[in-house]
């Protein structure tokens, strides 16, 4: 690793003061799991390191009836552990224990995933079936992002210099629903995705309503809005997805790359759309049961 | 030659950091750069976490920071002031093995022993957070502890016993 | 009657003696306590101070080229830089069986990765700087990566100096060419063979290379003091092979080195041979009087070591209806990487074996090591054998489906029995090899198809057999001392390495067995060859075989120097005396009784009150007793290997026909090992093995661009097989037909159960889907597509 000072300020405002006084050049550091790897890599060599692990104020995980907001020190595991998550947010739980191993989620965060913009990012294709919002605060102060906003490319995103991830609030969606994560890597576990699949169905009083989002597969994860609008308000069939997949095709472009060729990650957005989309709708049906 | 490293890295801030490792305390110097694995392993001469691929990948240098096992490569030895460390020499009590390490020894769970430390630390705190896992449980705490000899097998046979001798 | 007629008898004594104290017992490993408390010490676990030096090397960036020039003078000029050294400084061949690699390139690059310059610094990231600081100018030439290209005659030369390498009278290169070994085989009449067949079955497989990954990478630290003579701490599985190759390239003579070995975190070959340490030594040659530590990264593991040679395979069968094997022609062309020092021996191994363990009356079998623009391939646990009975294996099932014959039936008609003939020409001695096929189908239910709930997965069976024998020159000799401690204990002094498969626990138990003394008061001592005696190389899977049995020597040698110091003092009949529980009895007078340690160290007085005797210090040597050579033109011979370990796995899997995902469920091991000296460290072998074998049938691939660039060098894009990836439900069977010269019967088995296991999943996705995949890895992609491709002639026939 090049060489860096390293600052751990006990406050949002310390931090703000730090990256002021010294300039571009800095990186926050936080469950550290992508970060220092690039660093040994010397993939980014900042001049400081500022250290948000002591920022109480970022260390919130607060449910409530709007929905769940969630720091920005929030580990994977904490996730995956959280019953308010796994109960209302199904698909966020099942998305955090896909990423890396035990000991990578220990560290991980949700805002960590999300910040590191990668396409195969494991946690965005659930936030963005959630419609979910990123709280920052920057050198001119709060901005609250819109999830489908923040990721601009491989990599990149809309912080800017200075600016931080407060939390990352997901609403609760307005009618009963459920969510899934599926994922395909390489092997059983420890993986990155060759494809990542959301799904979000709704129950709402003039039908259901279907979210799908991807990961892997396009410079950034994606909504595929297009299936979306084909299944909404109508009854979830293996056959009707089966005609919607087609429209899948027309908004990834995945590329050829060493963990998988184009064609393969093509053929797959189908069937894990399909799995997922249909996976969750049985869930679905099976929570209204135990409800009636 | 230690001059040299003044000369090359002087204008950077050496920390003083406090911490425990296996219930000692310690006080060291280091620079920011650090590896809590090498830290661990060229300074205090612990040296049963292993470098594998200093990526996160492998688990060979699991330890076990405030009850929950990291990768020590990943993490910075600046970050773990006021921290405190276990290594698998730290579940040894009083002369005493701990009952993974005895499952262990008893089902031959070890070939060449160098994911071991690593492996019996991820396991240790599985076995706290739930004294009696189920072999999907134990498979899915160890994923990130690679072992080329074992094919697991006989790892997972060992947790169940050490479970049931806890349980006892 | 001579001692040594005395010594055999008693050898055949215990291998009939049935009721054993310590040989066929479980007994914890040895080494466990150290390595689960985090005791055991590993050659980076080592501290060498703060004179420590670091090496890092430069590596080449291109696959095929001429060094113009290397510049390190700005390099050298970097504060705390204290060597560079390139090439032309040791201008030195190194190498086991064939001395075509230089310790640093010479003029010409021959892989992408290839070490062309090397520093020392106080510390790795200023050695590090420094390598870029270095300079060096390339003139490309043309190309070769593919073996069966790379054979012919116009292909571009790789080693135009092929012809001047020294090497072994067993190997034959073929100067001129890129062929660094061909291997012939002929046995009977091939064309009559064909002749005489109902139906021929011809195809051809691959296999890509893989990597080791031992989770240890390589690690050395060498120093060299003022009147040079060398130490070498090193991460290796043959301390001996290293003196003896760093003595040879530096025209040292083998005492002025001394390798140190401490425990090792896996070898499967990637530590055999010399690697890391050709470029560390000339490092510390520079630096006289500091230890030069030189770590690979993972990343390096993956270019800068060893990797497993690819093949490509040709198999020709003749058949008849009633399932006998007529003939066999196969064309082995192995990919041998840029150096072929260690490989070349590889190509002659999967010569030798090259039918697998079958009776084939005619044979015509054509192996060749061939050189490439690919990283160095070397051993990698099975010798070739994992790659050829893929094709072998899989050419099995497929002549059973041409057949009608099932291919556990098929199998058991052409398994070579005790007395048959191979394919080089001599018996087959007793082998259990038809028990482990029939024990595999048996456990795993072959005959009867399970059926999946999920309408998109499918499930099938498949097995494989396999053979394989200890690759090895006929000099490959074991030797090991034993020597008394004053509390009656005893230290083996001997230079196998443990590095996993049990080596230390397999001696304590045999000198246990032998000495009758407690395991708990025997250790064994880790190699340092100023200090142990030879051992050729861990490896082949000799080492139970071999160092044990150099060990009952050694044994027999105290027993003859105890008792016939007690016979005199006792005045009986040396034959009387026996061993039981660490004391010597006297059957003839049981009022005679002495512990070994009252006799071991400070002797024993005789009936005239003298004392004789003292510290007594048992040896004993082995080496393979009656191998002969065999002809170069025809590969026929009396006895060209010492043994053959047989066995057979089968596997059920499932196959995701949407995702091409392959989920293997179930498998079933049986391996013949002659005698389980500790059955639980033998299945423990066995599960090791197959998941070794699983992940390199579904996973593992080395990936390179079109210039040969090592695109996957990482385990975030090298993946091997999780805790997850494995059937929780693995059978293993201990299968024992004697060895007759083994220790107890013993033969080895660390190898041999990771060789059928891809071809046995292999033949069980084609039970499930009825598609044969005839390159590995059986990665989902590959399954899918071959799954499309079905159903597109399907519907074509339609």
């Amino acid at each position: 690793m090049k060489e860096f000072d390293y600052y751990r300020p006990s406050n949002i405002r310390e931090a703000l003061d730090i990256t002021r006084k010294l300039g571009e050049g800095g990186a926050y550091l936080n469950g550290g799991t992508d970060l220092i790897v690039r660093m040994k890599e010397k993939l980014e060599q900042p001049r400081y390191v500022i250290d948000i692990k002591e920022i109480s104020e970022l260390k919130t995980l607060i449910y409530n009836d709007k929905g769940i907001h969630i720091g920005s020190l929030t580990t994977l595991n904490e996730i995956s552990n959280s019953l308010n998550i796994g109960n209302y947010f199904p698909g966020l739980k099942e998305a955090a224990s896909s990423v890396g191993s035990y000991q990578v989620r220990a560290r991980g965060t949700l805002t960590g995933n999300l910040v590191s913009s990668v396409p195969s990012a494991d946690m965005v294709p659930i936030l963005l079936c959630y419609d979910s919002e990123v709280l920052t605060i920057g050198l001119d102060g709060e901005r609250r992002i819109k999830l489908s906003s923040f990721i601009k490319g491989p990599r990149l995103n809309v912080l800017k210099p200075g600016e931080l991830v407060k939390e990352i609030f997901i609403s609760h969606p307005r009618y009963s629903h459920m969510s899934i994560y599926l994922k395909l890597g390489r092997r059983a576990a420890v993986d990155l995705a060759v494809v990542g699949v959301a799904a979000l169905v709704l129950d709402t009083p003039s039908g259901f309503e279907y979210r799908v989002a991807l990961g892997a597969v396009a410079p950034t994860p994606i909504r595929a809005t297009k299936i979306e609008n084909y299944l909404r308000h109508k009854v979830l069939t293996s056959e009707l997805v089966e005609e919607g997949l087609p429209l899948i095709l027309e908004e990834v472009s995945p590329i050829d790359d060493v963990r998988s060729s184009r064609q393969y990650r093509l053929e797959m957005c189908k069937v894990f759309t399909k799995r997922a989309l249909l996976k969750a709708w049985e869930k679905l049906l099976l929570l209204r049961e135990v409800v009636i | 030659m230690g001059e040299v490293i003044a000369f090359e890295r002087g204008s950077y801030m050496r920390k003083s950091i406090h911490f425990m490792v296996n219930g000692e305390n310690y006080n060291l110097e280091v620079f920011p750069w650090e590896t809590l694995l090498e830290v661990l392993r060229n300074k205090i001469g612990i040296t049963s976490p292993k470098y594998g691929c200093g990526k996160g990948e492998c688990g060979a240098c699991t330890v076990i920071l405030n009850d929950e096992p990291v990768n020590s490569c990943l993490v910075l030895a600046i970050e773990i002031d006021g921290k405190r460390i276990i290594t698998v020499e730290g579940l040894v009590k009083d002369g005493k093995l701990h009952p993974l390490q005895e499952a262990f020894i008893e089902k031959g769970a070890v070939q060449c022993g160098f994911c071991t430390p690593g492996m019996i630390l991820s396991l240790s705190v599985l076995l706290k957070r739930n004294p009696d896992p189920s072999e999907e449980e134990i498979q899915e705490t160890i994923a990130g502890n690679i072992c080329r000899c074992t094919g697991y097998v006989a790892i997972v046979e060992a947790t169940r016993h050490a479970a049931n001798i806890l349980s006892k | 009657m001579s001692s040594d007629k005395i010594k055999e008898e008693t050898i055949e004594l215990e291998i009939v003696k049935e009721e054993f104290s310590w040989i066929g017992k479980d007994i914890p490993r040895v080494d466990a306590w150290e390595k689960v408390t985090g005791e055991a010490k590993y050659t980076d676990d080592l501290q060498f101070g703060p004179k420590l030096l670091h090496a890092k090397l430069k590596r080449s960036p291109v696959s095929h080229g001429k060094i113009i020039n290397i510049d390190t003078k700005r390099a050298l000029s970097l504060p705390g830089v204290k060597a560079v050294v390139t090439g032309t400084d040791f201008p030195y061949l190194i190498g086991l069986y064939l001395k075509d690699r230089n310790l640093y390139a010479v003029d010409r690059v021959r892989f992408i990765g290839e070490p062309v310059a090397g520093v020392a610094a106080i510390s790795e990231e200023i050695a590090e700087e420094a390598l870029e600081l270095i300079e060096v100018e390339y003139k490309e030439l043309p190309t070769v990566f593919d073996p069966v290209l790379g054979a012919r005659p116009e292909a571009p030369i790789i080693h135009p100096d092929l012809g001047r390498y020294p090497h072994s009278d067993f190997i034959y290169p073929v100067p001129g060419t890129n062929i660094s070994n061909h291997f012939k085989v002929r046995k009977g009449n091939l064309e009559e063979g064909f002749k005489n067949s109902d139906i021929i079955i011809e195809d051809s497989y691959q296999v890509p290379h893989i990597q080791h990954s031992t989770i240890e990478t390589h690690v050395a630290i060498a120093e060299v003091d003022f009147r040079r003579n060398v130490t070498l701490w090193t991460s290796s599985q043959s301390p001996f092979a290293q003196r003896n190759l760093i003595a040879q390239a530096f025209g040292l003579p083998q005492s002025k080195v001394r390798v140190i070995t401490p425990y090792l975190g896996g070898g499967f070959g990637s530590k055999a041979g010399v690697t890391i340490e050709a470029c560390l030594v000339p490092l510390a040659m520079k630096v006289l009087g500091y230890p030069v530590k030189l770590r690979m990264t993972r990343e390096e593991e993956f270019f800068g070591t060893f990797v497993r040679q690819a093949l490509k395979a040709f198999v020709k069968m003749g058949v008849k209806k009633d399932g006998k094997i007529q003939a066999l022609e196969v064309k082995y062309y192995w990919a041998g990487g840029a150096y072929t020092e260690y490989g070349v021996n590889i190509t002659r191994a999967s010569g030798y074996s090259s039918s697998g363990p079958y009776e084939i009356p005619n044979v015509k079998s054509d192996t060749y090591c061939i050189y490439t623009n690919h990283p160095v391939g070397g051993p990698y646990r099975g010798f070739g054998m994992s790659e050829i009975h893929f094709a072998i294996e899989s050419h099995m099932d497929e002549a059973a489906v041409k057949l009608g014959m099932d291919p556990v039936e098929f199998r058991l008609l052409n398994a070579l029995r005790g007395g048959a003939e191979t394919l080089t020409g001599n018996k087959m001695h007793p082998t259990g090899l038809s028990d482990c096929i029939l024990t595999v189908a048996t456990t795993l239910n072959m005959k009867e198809k399970e059926v999946c709930k999920s309408p998109v997965k499918v499930r099938g069976k498949g097995i494989a057999a396999m053979w394989k024998a200890p690759a090895m020159p006929p000099d490959a000799g074991s030797s090991v001392f034993v020597k008394f401690n004053e509390d009656g204990s005893i230290n083996i002094l001997a230079s196998g390495m443990e590095i996993g498969q049990g080596y230390h626990t397999v001696l304590t138990q045999i000198a246990a067995e032998a000495l009758t003394i407690h395991p708990e008061k025997i250790k064994v001592l880790s190699p340092d060859t100023d200090r142990n005696p030879y051992e050729w190389q861990t490896v082949a899977s000799r080492l139970t075989w071999s160092t044990g049995n150099a060990l009952l020597k050694a044994c027999q040698d105290i027993k003859d120097q105890v008792f016939a110091l007690l016979s005199k003092s006792w005045e009986v009949n040396s034959k009387d005396l026996y061993l039981i529980n660490g004391h010597v009895v006297c059957l003839s007078d049981p009022t005679k009784k002495i512990a070994l340690k009252n006799v071991a160290i400070y002797g024993i007085r005789m009936p005239d009150g003298k004392l004789e005797g003292g510290p007594i210090m048992g040896h004993g040597m082995f080496v393979p007793p009656d191998v002969t050579p065999v002809d170069p033109e025809t590969g026929q011979g009396r006895k060209p290997v010492v043994h053959f370990t047989t066995g057979a796995q089968a596997v059920e899997v499932e196959v995701d026909t949407e995702t091409g995902v392959i989920k293997v469920l179930k498998a079933a091991s049986a391996f013949d090992v002659g005698k389980a000296i500790n059955p639980l460290q033998v299945k423990r072998q066995m599960e090791g093995g197959l998941v070794q074998g699983l992940s390199s049938a579904l996973f593992e691939e080395l990936k390179f661009d079109q210039h040969g660039k090592t695109l996957n060098p990482s385990f975030t894009d090298y993946k091997i097989a999780t805790s997850l990836d494995v059937p929780s439900d693995i059978v293993s069977n201990i299968i024992e037909a004697p060895e007759h010269d083994g220790p107890f019967g013993a033969r080895g088995i660390g190898e041999h159960p990771m060789i059928p296991t891809a071809a046995a999943i292999a033949n069980a996705v084609y039970d499930a889907i009825g598609v044969r995949i005839k390159r590995l890895p059986l990665s989902p992609e590959g399954v899918l597509s071959a799954i499309k491709e079905k159903g597109g002639e399907k519907r074509e026939e339609k």
